[in-house]
């Protein structure tokens, strides 16, 4: 018997259902499996084990189905009942909840309510998966044992399950308090001497609260967003197209180069990405 | 934590094997097989690997693409993707924890 007739023997325990979907393909392995391994048991009773758990589940459904058609009728009374008596929450009903927050990360908050700028990608290399980053986050200075402490990071998915709990495109949590402008300003006295001996004590609202914004118009995305969040200022990377600027640099800044800016302040940096 | 991949049960393993194996390009299920006993180090019977496979497109982590020839090459989803780096990263913190604490209390002096 040769690895075709060995191959179709082994399908056929499959059911009807299954084969129809993946007939060539799994014939497809077998043959390459029989010619790599000629002589390996472990296989045939791997095949059929697993063509009879399947079609033992499809019994158990059919079961099932048989069981509903019968009691059909009481099933469709039940359904507008509820209807009648609950308006169309039935239908309204939200869909499947995925994920979750590991409990030491605080709560919450629905996807749709992550802000634009902690949306993120997937994959080592932008595109990878078909997802372009949308913005950077950058993290505020806290305590240490968070990853991002202090630095500018493009949200990776390695970053993911010390960010956000689950996140999909759509369906996720992101752990709020990580944007640079949400936590709060202390206020900080500043003592200055005076040449005759005495002091002024000065009281700023915020640190190093008012600085002038470089211009960073032109430079290089990973540059010009290091010199701003170095600055203090929260940077929401917005992707641009740009006929003009070339593709990963500053397309524009709001507010402009020159302007002046709060510290925490959040500064919308144009980045130019291909179209 | 909860996560997707713990939720395919008995499927966790092959699964995990799967994904890890698609993560860097769509692969057959020959290719599939290879690949994991190369880096795992696990040979994966064909039922147990379509098994796994339906399992993954059912929940959206891999998809089936077009077959080339009688091979149908799979690939995996950018949920799939977040599912595996979730997982990925708890097992890791497994590890960790058990590696480190065999080398203090159980090192050679």
């Amino acid at each position: 018997m040769n690895a075709e007739q060995r191959a179709r023997r082994l399908l056929r325990w499959y059911p009807r259902s299954w084969r129809a979907k993946h007939e060539e393909e799994f014939l497809a392995l077998l043959e390459d499996s029989i010619a790599d391994r000629p002589f390996w048991p472990g296989r045939s009773f791997n095949v059929v084990h697993n063509a009879l758990r399947l079609r033992s589940s499809e019994l158990r459904a059919s079961r099932r189905r048989i069981l509903f058609s019968s009691s059909a009728p009481l099933i469709v009374l039940v359904a507008v009942i509820g209807l009648a008596t609950n308006g169309f929450g039935v239908l309204s009903a939200s869909g499947p909840s995925k994920g979750g927050m590991p409990h030491d990360y605080g709560p919450g908050v629905a996807y749709s309510q992550i802000p634009d700028y902690l949306s993120v990608y997937i994959g080592p290399k932008p595109n990878q998966f078909g997802y372009a980053p949308k913005a950077y986050l950058v993290s505020p200075l806290g305590s240490s044992n968070d990853p991002l402490d202090g630095r500018i990071a493009p949200i990776f998915a390695s970053d993911l399950t010390t960010l956000i709990g689950h996140l999909y495109p759509g369906v996720g949590f992101v752990r709020l308090g990580t944007s640079p402008w949400s936590r709060p300003c202390l206020p900080e006295t500043v003592i200055n001497k005076n040449a005759g001996g005495g002091q002024t004590v000065t009281t700023i609202p915020c640190p190093s609260t008012i600085l002038i914004l470089p211009n960073v118009v032109g430079m290089v995305t990973p540059t010009a967003v290091g010199e701003l969040s170095g600055l203090g200022v929260g940077v929401v990377i917005q992707n641009v197209h740009s006929s003009s600027v070339q593709v990963g640099h500053i397309v524009s800044t709001s507010p402009i180069g020159g302007a002046t800016v709060h510290a925490r302040q959040p500064v919308i940096v144009d980045i130019s990405v291909p179209k | 934590m909860p996560d997707e991949l713990s939720a395919l049960g008995r499927y966790t393993g092959p699964a995990t094997l799967v994904l890890s194996s698609l993560a860097d390009g769509p692969k057959h299920g020959y290719a599939l097989t290879k690949d994991i006993e190369t880096f795992a180090g696990v040979h994966l019977a064909p039922g147990t690997l379509y098994a796994a496979l339906d399992r993954l497109v059912d929940h959206g982590l891999i998809e089936g693409l077009e077959a080339v020839g009688r091979r149908r090459p799979y690939k995996i989803t950018a949920v799939g993707a977040t599912a595996l780096m979730a997982h990925l990263q708890a097992q890791r913190r497994v590890t960790e924890t058990g590696l480190g604490r065999l080398a203090s209390a159980w090192a050679t002096p």
